[in-house]
């Protein structure tokens, strides 16, 4: 289990370091352009995810708020899906894609406030399970940023 | 009858309260941001709404209000800790100043926004997967400063708040 924890928290960091072109090293955001993974990297995604899914319930532990394998192995395989390029990747696309992950933030900005301001009643309520609640609201926040993604391209390829 | 009210005013926990009064400041500056459309996820008919210019400066109170409750008082009513009246009222503020818009705002300043928010949280979550398995291996930090939500929206404010403005400052210059 230890080396697959490797291999994940390893693949993690080239997923996300490689969205930055190493050449430029700017911090002048029109100049930066993301580099999304291939269109085929969804279905690792989708083979990933059902992989966790499978392994959490031949386990009998289908309980998130126990199992952190089942909610960071989610997180590890929607977040592949969500930085992956369509099968036609236009502007449009793109443009969707960044308003999509503005709303989404923004929802997590207002969960994150709403969650925290618990702690005023009852203190160390979250710190002590907080890795539990961080990747629930990341779940949370890309599952939010794929469901408007994909209800806007549907509903813009159907007007057309 | 005034004692008597002045009394129970006393006694009264003045945590809930505060809680209940973060919550519908939260619920409500969504829905005033994100307008929701009732049974539509399409974005194209979604159009995010700013809070007018003036309120950055109330953004700036409740900033310099965080920084004093931090360090001038040493016991606060209604907070347990003095970290979350200072993380509460830090975060507050910068989600005044972020959500206002700018003095000349144009369409370039949307497109510019929503960037410079999806830059900023690739980096926050790059930053949390460095910043947990190294406390992971201290065993005994649970009470940790790190694993507050209140530092989490603080790292990706500032993150934010960064890149904003020297995206702005660089496009001027050209």
């Amino acid at each position: 289990m230890a080396i697959v924890g490797t291999i994940v928290i390893i693949s993690y960091f080239i997923i996300l370091l490689r969205l930055f072109p190493a050449g430029k090293r700017t911090f002048d955001v029109f100049k930066l352009n993301p580099v999304l993974l291939p269109y085929w990297w969804k279905f690792v995604g989708i083979g990933w995810l059902l992989f966790v899914f499978i392994y959490s319930i031949a386990r009998g532990n289908f309980n998130p708020s126990t199992n952190t394998f089942m909610l960071s192995g989610m997180y590890f395989g929607l977040l592949q899906i969500a930085f992956s390029k369509e099968k036609n990747e236009d502007e449009f696309a793109v443009q969707i894609r960044i308003k999509a992950m503005y709303v989404s933030i923004i929802s997590l900005f207002f969960l994150t406030g709403i969650y925290s301001s618990f702690e005023v009643i009852e203190p160390n309520s979250f710190s002590e399970k907080s890795f539990i609640w961080f990747m629930m609201l990341f779940n949370a926040t890309l599952i939010v940023y794929l469901s408007y993604f994909y209800v806007t391209m549907c509903t813009s390829s159907n007007k057309k | 009858m005034f004692v008597l009210l002045k009394s129970k005013f006393y006694k009264m926990n003045i945590q809930l309260p505060v809680f209940i009064g973060y919550v519908i400041l939260y619920i409500s500056f969504g829905l005033y941001v994100l307008r929701p459309i009732p049974n539509s996820y399409d974005l194209l008919e979604i159009k995010i709404r700013f809070l007018p210019s003036y309120m950055k400066w109330i953004g700036l109170i409740f900033i310099v209000g965080g920084f004093i409750a931090a360090f001038c008082f040493n016991e606060l009513e209604g907070f347990i800790r003095k970290r979350e009246a200072f993380f509460y009222n830090l975060n507050t503020g910068l989600l005044f100043f972020v959500f206002s818009k700018e003095r000349n705002e144009d369409e370039l300043f949307l497109h510019l926004r929503m960037k410079s928010l999806v830059v900023s949280f690739i980096n926050t979550i790059i930053t949390v997967g460095i910043l947990y398995p190294l406390t992971f291996l201290n065993n005994e930090a649970t009470d940790n400063w790190i694993f507050d939500f209140g530092f989490f929206l603080l790292m990706l404010l500032t993150y934010y708040l960064f890149y904003f403005y020297y995206s702005k400052y660089r496009s001027k210059k050209e």
